[in-house]
């Protein structure tokens, strides 16, 4: 902000606050004196500034879009390929949930952005408690000019960046990370394996997201393995039938090596107990005993 | 009475997934798509999963007397183990 818009911003708010209280700054801020004297004080020791501010008009618009196009600059930033490029496998969408939120949090840090994401929330939001926590987080930065941290900021953070967090947090470092899986089968196939433990879907794209190992192959080359869900340290895939084709034992080897490289147990999850003993067999027939059978209806 | 077609599409289906290489079709995909054709399969009513293998039973016969692909004949005459019928 120049010099002149300074002095314009402070004038407006130094002079709405010795006012009688009319007009805009009278209809958001009431008449209470302790109010308005704090105010002043904290604009005249330049504690922060003031600028234009009509609430529902075009500079509270700004603001909001202002903090929108910082937090999509983060998002952008963070989902760069270097950025994704470190152990732990945490997802695009997470990257981009959590630092939204994130930068989301530091943004609100701004004089008076904090305070127009709350009035936002206040304005826009369905909900009548989020709706009443943001108006007393209104009203805390308006009494204290801004010390106090802002509702919708920290909301949007508990419910992203926690979201986001705890749903890799125990898997960091692990070897295991998630990919989207094509809705290539049927919705009571598709029913079966999402039920699976650790299953989880894509926010960003709607699609289920799976868990994969990565496995070497004899030339050192990376190759894929592919779950359905993880409990722990064990990774499960759930079958709705058991199939003992060639490229059904090979995916057994497959699974059972990526498992032992790094250093899991699988789980496979059949819906009764004739394909379990199927399965049972096959594993046993080939050797593997890294991967446990369980019936789950 | 389920229609020869139907019976065709699934053997056709089957065979593509099950014999298919790695570079034409992801084997954990080609194994969830043989997963679920063996689950529908397996809920058909017994004298259909019977006429079923019967019509893989009488293709897999028809191809050896042409001379066909063995790899494949064999696939077929393996495939109601494979996918839990027998």
């Amino acid at each position: 902000m120049n010099e002149a818009n300074r002095s314009s911003g402070s004038g407006c708010a130094a002079g709405a606050a010795t006012s009688s209280g009319g007009g805009w700054w009278g209809w958001l801020f009431g008449n209470e004196p302790g109010l308005r004297t704090k105010l002043t004080e904290n604009l005249a020791n330049g504690g922060f500034e003031k600028p234009a501010y009509d609430p529902g008009s075009r500079a509270l618009d700004s603001l909001i879009g202002e903090a929108e196009t910082r937090k999509e600059q983060a998002g952008n930033l963070m989902s760069s390929p270097d950025f994704l490029n470190f152990p732990g496998g945490i997802t695009e969408q997470q990257l981009m949930s959590g630092a939204g939120a994130v930068a989301m949090v530091g943004i609100s840090m701004i004089p008076f952005v904090g305070e127009a994401m709350d009035a936002y929330t206040v304005l826009t939001t369905r909900s009548s408690v989020d709706r009443s926590l943001a108006a007393a987080s209104l009203a805390g930065s308006l009494y204290t000019g801004g010390l106090t941290p802002n509702y919708s900021a920290i909301s949007r953070l508990g419910s992203e960046g926690g979201q986001a967090l705890a749903r890799n947090g125990d898997q960091l470092g692990s070897g295991v990370r998630f990919i989207d899986d094509a809705p290539n089968m049927s919705q009571a196939a598709r029913n079966y394996e999402d039920a699976a433990t650790g299953a989880r879907s894509s926010l960003a794209t709607k699609r289920s997201q799976v868990p994969v190992l990565d496995r070497t192959l004899p030339d050192g080359s990376k190759a894929t393995v592919k779950f359905d869900g993880i409990d722990g340290n064990v990774l499960i895939d759930r079958k709705t039938r058991v199939t003992t084709f060639p490229k059904s034992k090979d995916q057994a080897l497959r699974q059972s090596h990526a498992l032992r490289e790094n250093g899991y147990t699988g789980r496979w999850e059949v819906p009764n107990s004739a394909e379990a003993t199927r399965a049972r067999k096959m594993l046993e027939d080939l050797g593997i005993t890294n991967i446990g059978v369980q019936v789950v209806p | 009475m389920i229609s020869i077609p139907l019976f065709q599409v699934a053997l056709d289906s089957i065979i593509f997934f099950g014999m298919s290489n790695d570079d034409v079709v992801q084997p954990d995909a080609a194994l969830s798509q043989l997963e679920a054709i063996a689950s529908k399969l397996q809920e058909l009513p017994l004298n259909a999963k019977q006429e079923f293998l019967a019509f893989v039973q009488r293709i897999s016969d028809s191809e050896e007397a042409e001379g066909g692909s063995r790899e494949r004949i064999e696939f077929m005459r393996e495939l109601g183990e494979n996918i839990g019928l027998n």
